[in-house]
């Protein structure tokens, strides 16, 4: 058996206070020495011997109940031991969380961790497990609290969580095991699909061998889009400036260094920029900082897009931009997802973790399967004060 | 007249002048015995009875009256007196600061002084669970400080004196003797009954003299939570108002059993309260020492 909180144990200490009493009570109760007892009626001296088998029940009751209490608030865990020499680690997911992983769990399955549950009492689940998926608050820094402790020593983890940041919240635990904690999105497609409002037609202009590249990474994404969304966007190649004719439910990619042609009804336009001089607001950038869109007047839907050719600037470097074009082609609601963007919790807040790092010390090749204690230890202790009530009932009878 | 409480001759811490205190008072113009008989020193003429001896008829004065007397005289009084003394664990039993062996060990040496001014050969028989502590019956000054010194010495201890040494001890108590047994009387299985019962049949004059405290008696022990047996250790509740009458009962029957069964045996049977002064003890022994020559 272990403890969650060990300190609690001083609480045992307590039992100090009905020896004491006990003690007390028997000094006080001073024997006097007589001649003999014989005389006294036979029921004095069978009620003697009850009252005091009374007394040490009482005395005794009192104790374990103070023990069991102490043992209670220190949270124990009986750890059932097996060995197990194929664990290499642990898998802690939540359950809602097994779908979006479930590549990345089943690999390390087969290399040989044990897939535990992401939730107060870490219990090992299988891959289909998935019951009680509903969306939970989690608190990740307390979970890894309580696993540090629980989980056998040395014994390597592998974490999957939501990197909404939300769930990070408190000071960062100490851990003396190796942790590769793996940060993953919990948005789900399928639900953002439901209210998603995709353009009815994609103009895509290019009158230059410049900019194929930017052209094909936007053709993937859209197509991408399509192909997820299974929506009927209609994605046009054009060359010819005659040809592009925009309505207001329409999206212009203008990939040329020529100026824009005047238009009457138009949607949003996203046009290449060369000069990298940003003006307004920002709208995209890039993992090294750079400018990748921007909205120079707020008061036109005319977006400039960096075409930079070093691939860190432009938008080859982006990897979400299939996601970064959806969120972009809803209306009004890119703010929403650059919130989200910032609502995600930063990778490097979890550096001080010993993520990746070889392991020196050997893990136990033991498997602690932990059994919960706390219903048992709560009936016993009902037990024990009704026990006690009723010792305390009968002694005061009698 | 005023007797010393058991308390201040305690105080004395001499067992000796403790004895002289209590008894002194009674032999205050005494210093001979009254016992007439046929001894040394004269004492009157008496007019001659019918079974009279022949041999204590004084010729001369019926040469000169013409009427038969017989001459008396002073007689030698000497008995022998032996002090039995019950020292089991129950004689420690402790009440208004005496216990009852301090109260037996005062009224042995009042006792004992008396009998040695009165001329009587003294001895002390201490009787323990296993063995007893012997002093022989004998007259003499010497002899009474060896008295006070083994009455000084006394502990208790155990039970009262297994039945298998009562032949022993009978056969330690040669003669006709006054034996004063002072005891509680409080016995595991008969065992003091039985001794006195055998000692009684051996023709000896047995005084038993009974101690007891008044609470005792009343069989209130105060405030005490836990009471305990001094001689087996067994412990039991203090006892409650509503079974003190049932108690006092019981003792009340079993001190007037050994009470019947003593006098049946022609034994005397005095109970001393141990908040008392000592002289009722003291008459006692008086009383049936005089009773003794009659």
């Amino acid at each position: 058996m272990r403890f969650l909180e060990p300190i609690w144990l001083l609480t045992g200490t307590g039992i100090c206070i009905p020896l004491l009493i006990h003690w007390w009570k028997s000094r006080q109760g001073a024997v006097t020495l007589v001649g003999t007892i014989r005389f006294l009626p036979k029921a004095t001296a069978n009620q003697a011997s009850r009252h005091r088998l009374t007394e040490w029940l009482l005395l005794a009751v009192r104790c374990a109940m103070i023990l069991l209490a102490a043992v209670w608030l220190a949270g124990p865990v009986w750890q059932k031991e097996k060995s197990d020499k194929r664990v290499k680690g642990w898998v802690l997911v939540p359950r809602e969380g097994i779908g979006r992983n479930r590549i990345a769990i089943d690999s390390l399955i087969h290399q040989g961790f044990r897939l535990h549950a992401w939730e107060k009492a870490f219990p090992e689940i299988e891959m289909g497990d998935t019951a009680g998926t509903a969306q939970h608050r989690y608190d990740h820094f307390t979970l890894l609290d309580a696993i540090e402790r629980r989980a056998p020593a040395g014994m390597p983890l592998v974490l999957f969580t939501p990197d909404n940041v939300q769930g990070f919240s408190g000071p960062k635990p100490k851990v003396n095991r190796p942790v590769d904690w793996r940060l993953y999105h919990d948005q789900q497609p399928k639900e953002l699909a439901s209210a998603a409002r995709l353009p009815r037609k994609i103009w895509l202009y290019r009158d230059s061998e410049k900019f194929l590249r930017q052209d094909q990474h936007l053709a993937a994404a859209i197509r991408s889009l399509q192909y997820y969304f299974k929506d009927s966007v209609q994605l046009i190649h054009v060359n010819d400036p005659g040809r592009v004719r925009p309505d207001s439910n329409s999206v212009l990619f203008w990939l040329s260094t020529r100026p824009l042609p005047a238009m009457t009804s138009t949607g949003l336009i996203l046009q290449a920029d060369t000069t990298q001089q940003s003006a307004g607001r920002i709208i995209w950038q890039s993992a090294s900082g750079n400018d990748i869109l921007w909205q120079p007047d707020p008061a036109k839907n005319i977006h400039r897009l960096s075409v930079a050719e070093d691939g860190a600037g432009g938008i080859a470097s982006l990897d979400d931009l299939p996601e970064r074009l959806y969120w972009l082609f809803q209306p009004g609601s890119e703010q929403q997802r650059l919130t989200r963007l910032e609502d995600r919790i930063d990778p490097s807040a979890l550096v001080d973790f010993p993520s990746g790092k070889k392991n020196n010390a050997t893990p136990t090749q033991m498997i602690h399967a932990a059994l919960p204690v706390d219903s048992w230890m709560t009936g016993l202790l009902i037990l024990l004060f009704v026990m006690e009530r009723w010792l305390r009932w009968r002694k005061t009878k009698t | 007249m005023q007797f010393p409480t058991p308390e201040i001759l305690l105080s004395l811490g001499n067992i000796g002048l403790a004895a002289k205190m209590m008894v002194d008072p009674y032999l205050s113009g005494i210093n001979k015995s009254r016992v007439r008989g046929q001894g040394q020193e004269f004492s009157q003429y008496r007019s001659y009875q019918p079974g009279d001896d022949l041999r204590w008829m004084d010729w001369k004065m019926y040469a000169r009256s013409d009427r038969y007397y017989v001459r008396e005289s002073e007689m030698d009084t000497s008995i022998r007196i032996r002090i039995l003394i019950d020292a089991s664990a129950s004689m420690a039993y402790l009440e208004g600061g005496i216990r009852k062996i301090d109260y037996a060990k005062l009224l042995a040496a009042a006792m004992g002084y008396l009998a040695y001014r009165q001329g009587d050969a003294l001895g002390l028989m201490v009787l323990h669970q296993d063995n007893w502590e012997s002093l022989p019956v004998r007259n003499d000054a010497r002899h009474l400080s060896r008295f006070f010194y083994q009455l000084e010495q006394l502990q208790t201890g155990g039970l009262f004196l297994s039945n298998r040494f009562f032949p022993q001890l009978r056969s330690g108590v040669p003669g006709k003797e006054m034996l004063l047994f002072i005891t509680d009387l409080y016995q595991a299985n008969n065992e003091t009954l039985e001794l006195l019962h055998s000692l009684a049949a051996s023709k000896h004059e047995v005084i038993v003299f009974h101690l007891m405290g008044s609470r005792e008696l009343d069989m209130n022990f105060g405030s005490a939570a836990t009471l305990q047996d001094w001689e087996t250790a067994e412990r039991t509740d203090n006892i409650q108002d509503g079974d003190r009458a049932q108690a006092k009962e019981n003792l009340a029957h079993y001190i007037g059993n050994i009470r019947k069964q003593l006098l049946e045996k022609g034994i005397t049977y005095c109970q001393l309260k141990m908040d008392q002064p000592l002289n009722e003890g003291i008459l006692e022994f008086l009383q049936q020492r005089q009773k003794s020559f009659i």
